[in-house]
């Protein structure tokens, strides 16, 4: 089975360079990017199997990239992780409305960071399938 | 009216005032955007160092180790000033955003004695709750935040073998929350001063307590929105009690 793809973005090379370390030591091959418009045009042509984004990059930011990718059919259902200085709960919020499915606070743990990305590719393995239970249900 | 003022025209105090304000203004987003860009570089020291002594880590000589550890706890530090600055910038700007909701006050501080539980254990401070049910309309976050930081005070300022009590009770139109401490206590003259921000005691400064002096300020502003007060009973050598009220609130509210 090939290794999935993931996706980082981030405009500060050491925490670009620390996801992916972090993450190909969990078995990902790991595509960076160091910009938004980057981000995406990657996450167009590489097929990703999720997007870890930073809030804050240049040319597009990691908001405008996750609206932009749920705008678009082929890329709706990517998994987008953001990661934000901001804790504030209205940035949250924001980061959540644009469509992403999960965030982590700078500074986070690697560690942790693995583990959410784990955890959402689980996720959205399983909503891929179809579902056994609702097959068995009869029409009333 | 003072000879000084009597020359300053409304107009003049107006502008005066405009600019004050609009200085109070750039304080807080400059302490706002300083907060963000620290937790950028420290992304970096707290992951790598992650990386280094985890357990897929290289071994380490013993004083690597040690050496380590010294850089993880100091960024610990540094991460716990960001976070006080940002919450003290976030209450100073936009006021304390509350959440509104019936909660009660005792499982919320039984939940955050036992996140400090470790710490006391490992001080050597015995750390109790004694509560009864007492419901009050409140912001979860905030309020959390408030007892934290108020246990985290009295774990800070007390001693090997010393205690700490939190007693949660309900009155008739009131509610309290009490934290006791058989600590290092506070003087007289500078327990009222104690909610300034920045303010530290000269006991906690020449004991080297580590601390930004933030602390109470945040609380007093998180007790504020809450429409509720707080006082302070102190004894130098004896301990220190902290006294929360706020008013209370039917269940079914």
């Amino acid at each position: 089975m090939p290794r999935p793809i993931v996706l980082v973005a981030d405009d500060d090379e050491d925490i670009l360079e620390l996801v992916k370390l972090r993450l190909s030591r969990s078995g990902y091959d790991v595509l960076t990017a160091a910009d938004g418009a980057t981000a995406l045009a990657l996450a167009r042509t590489a097929s990703p199997a999720l997007a870890v984004l930073d809030v804050a990059m240049p040319v597009f930011d990691g908001l405008q990239v996750t609206r932009a990718l749920r705008a678009d059919a082929a890329t709706a259902s990517l998994p987008v992780l953001l990661l934000t200085a901001r804790a504030q709960d209205k940035d949250v919020e924001r980061g959540l409305e644009a469509g992403a499915d999960d965030y982590v606070v700078k500074p986070f743990s690697p560690e942790a960071l693995a583990e959410r990305v784990s955890s959402l590719l689980r996720i959205a393995h399983e909503a891929a399938q179809p579902s056994p239970g609702l097959r068995t249900v009869a029409k009333p | 009216m003072r000879p000084a003022l009597a020359s300053v025209s409304a107009e003049e105090l107006l502008a005066e005032n405009e600019r004050l304000y609009e200085l109070d203004q750039m304080k807080d987003e400059l302490i706002a955007l300083v907060s963000h860009e620290l937790r950028t570089p420290l992304t970096s020291i707290v992951g790598y160092l992650e990386l280094l002594t985890g357990p897929e880590a290289e071994p380490l000589t013993e004083q690597q180790a040690k050496f380590l550890s010294i850089i993880s706890r100091s960024a610990e530090r540094l991460l716990s000033l960001v976070s006080d600055l940002l919450l003290m910038a976030q209450v100073e700007s936009g006021g304390v955003q509350l959440n509104l909701g019936v909660l009660d006050l005792a499982v919320l501080a039984e939940e955050c004695i036992a996140a400090s539980q470790p710490t006391a254990d490992s001080r050597g401070i015995r750390l109790t709750a004694h509560v009864q049910p007492a419901y009050v309309q409140g912001d979860r976050r905030w309020l959390a935040e408030m007892v934290d930081n108020l246990l985290s005070n009295a774990l800070k300022f007390t001693s090997e073998g010393g205690r700490v009590d939190v007693r949660v009770s309900s009155m008739r139109n009131a509610v309290q929350l009490e934290v006791s401490d058989t600590g290092i206590g506070i003087a007289p003259e500078e327990q009222d001063k104690l909610f300034s921000r920045f303010f530290r005691t000269r006991e906690a400064v020449q004991r080297a307590v580590q601390g930004t002096g933030l602390g109470l300020s945040i609380v007093q502003a998180i007790v504020d929105a809450h429409s509720g007060s707080i006082e302070v009973e102190s004894v130098v050598s004896s301990g220190s009690t902290f006294r929360v009220t706020f008013p209370s609130t039917e269940l079914a509210a």
